[in-house]
């Protein structure tokens, strides 16, 4: 394990230069517009998450663009080691994101003196980690794949998919079939939450845990 | 009795094959305590040979050793690499350089690592997008200095840099190889770089080993000879290698051996490594 963190640090220590200032400032003036403008803790909390998931995959970029995979090697890191060490750090990333978010959502509350529910936003927190953490775990594998660059666009499907995603959910919900549905499987979920949480975790975890396994063949297989 | 292998390193039938392309199967070997000259032309298999050798490409077959032990499994921490640009990211400055890769060596010493960038006047702060290729090169020795690497792999380090700088790597790698336990691979296609600093050549040519071994041996294993093209039989004009003819006379390279087949008309005198690169690549890429 400690070589997988040392790697996730020296994934940071890759893209540390690029998260100045001016990159926080943005995160911040988002999370404020975003969550004055719609008065929402979970739209403040996603935006600027989304934002950071092109974060997660800077590492990628400049590996391809400093020949940082010949490093790897010199350092003596196994592929695999390399592999874990950027999922460690693309799920710290969102998660550092995350709570971020949740700070300035707190700080909103109090500035606009509204009251602010701790425990509230933590569930919503739990899920929106759990959503970029599978956006990125399908961007990764592609990206080990192909390279960053050849991968590039085509490590955005994932997003655009979950965007296109949602908003097909919205319009099919003004259908009538489809808001019975919805009512119908909203009443099962309020009525059997543990089994929700299990049901999303095991997702979440066969959908990283699958990801990984890819990651792993794939990158094994690349030359540099 | 020393528990330390004989060999630096060893390749044995070594292959890998590109579209287009095929490396090998090569074989050759470095005694510990000797600088090797890796040469050939542009695209001979150079730098597919030595990411062969650290893993930065799968081989197809065949074995890579270091200090006895396969490439796939051994300490990198032995082995200091240093590419014609630095793998580093450009951003960083020496000293961030430093603090990223500190951890994953057991044996770095940031004494030795501070001595080098003193002694090649690099400055901790500067960043690495700012160094100059031959300031590159030092840094990367330096890092494998500082991480205790018994066996540096040079790709192309002299490619690009002017004549004092080239003349100051080839300083460093003397310098490197006073310890007898320290060995050096070095790729190049600037040949007049290892004249003075190379023990051994091996010369790569179309994927295939052509000569592995010595530098003297090398040297006085062929002849330059020149003269008049009518003084020479088809047979004898089939000896030798990368045969030219202009409007004064030809010239080409042949193996010494040969020499007493030649009529004494023929003139010959020592090549350089040069010569010996040039011709052969004449040689087999004639007809």
């Amino acid at each position: 394990m400690g070589k997988v963190m040392a790697f996730a640090r020296l994934d940071f220590q890759t893209i540390r230069v690029y998260l100045n200032l001016k990159a926080l400032g943005i995160f911040l003036v988002v999370a404020v517009a975003v969550g004055w403008s719609t008065g929402s803790d979970a739209a403040l909390l996603a935006v600027p998450a989304a934002m950071e998931c092109s974060w997660a995959t800077y590492p990628c970029a400049m590996s391809e663009k400093a020949n940082l995979d010949t490093l790897y090697t010199t350092l003596s890191l196994s592929r695999r080691t390399v592999v874990r060490g950027r999922y460690v750090f693309a799920l710290l990333l969102v998660l550092a994101s995350l709570a971020g978010g949740y700070i300035v959502a707190a700080a909103l509350s109090l500035v606009r003196r509204q009251p602010f529910e701790p425990l509230l936003p933590l569930g919503e927190l739990g899920l929106l980690f759990a959503v970029f953490s599978v956006v990125i775990a399908a961007q990764l594998p592609i990206i080990f794949k192909l390279g960053y660059t050849a991968a590039r666009f085509l490590a955005y499907v994932p997003m655009i998919g979950m965007i296109v995603v949602i908003v097909g959910m919205g319009s099919l919900s003004q259908q009538e079939w489809m808001a019975s549905f919805l009512t119908a499987a909203s009443t099962w979920l309020l009525s059997h939450p543990a089994a929700v949480v299990a049901i999303l975790v095991l997702v979440w975890a066969a959908a990283l845990l699958g990801s990984y396994a890819l990651s792993v063949r794939f990158y094994a297989k690349r030359d540099f | 009795m020393s528990d330390i292998p004989n060999q630096a390193f060893e390749l044995r039938d070594l292959t890998k094959a590109y579209d287009g392309f095929r490396l090998g199967p090569i074989s050759f070997a470095l005694p510990r305590g000797y600088v090797m000259g890796f040469i050939g032309p542009n695209g001979a298999g150079k730098t597919t040979t030595l990411k062969a050798m650290i893993n930065v490409i799968h081989r197809d077959g065949g074995e890579v050793k270091i200090s006895g032990v396969d490439s796939r499994v051994v300490s990198m921490e032995e082995v200091g690499v240093v590419m014609d640009t630095p793998m580093y990211v450009g951003e960083w400055t020496i000293e961030a350089l430093r603090l990223a890769i500190k951890p994953f060596y057991a044996q770095w010493d940031d004494s030795i690592f501070t001595a080098r960038l003193r002694d090649f006047d690099l400055d901790p702060t500067k960043q690495i997008k700012d160094l100059s290729r031959g300031m590159g090169v030092k840094l990367q020795i330096a890092v494998a200095l500082s991480h205790h690497a018994t066996l540096l792999i040079l790709d192309e380090p002299t490619s690009g840099l002017d004549p004092v700088a080239r003349e100051e790597v080839g300083d460093l790698l003397r310098q490197f190889v006073a310890d007898e336990r320290h060995s050096v691979l070095f790729s190049t296609h600037i040949t007049s770089d290892l004249e003075r600093v190379a023990d051994y050549i091996t010369f790569i040519l179309d994927g295939r080993v052509v000569f592995s071994g010595t530098t003297g041996d090398l040297m006085e294993k062929y002849v330059r000879v020149a003269g008049d093209p009518s003084d020479l039989s088809a047979g004898q004009r089939d000896l030798v290698i990368g045969y030219s003819s202009h409007p004064t006379g030809f010239d080409g390279l042949l193996e010494a051996a040969h020499r007493a087949e030649l009529p004494p008309s023929v003139l010959t005198e020592k090549p350089s490594l040069d010569d010996i690169v040039i011709y052969m690549n004449k040689g087999a890429h004639r007809g």
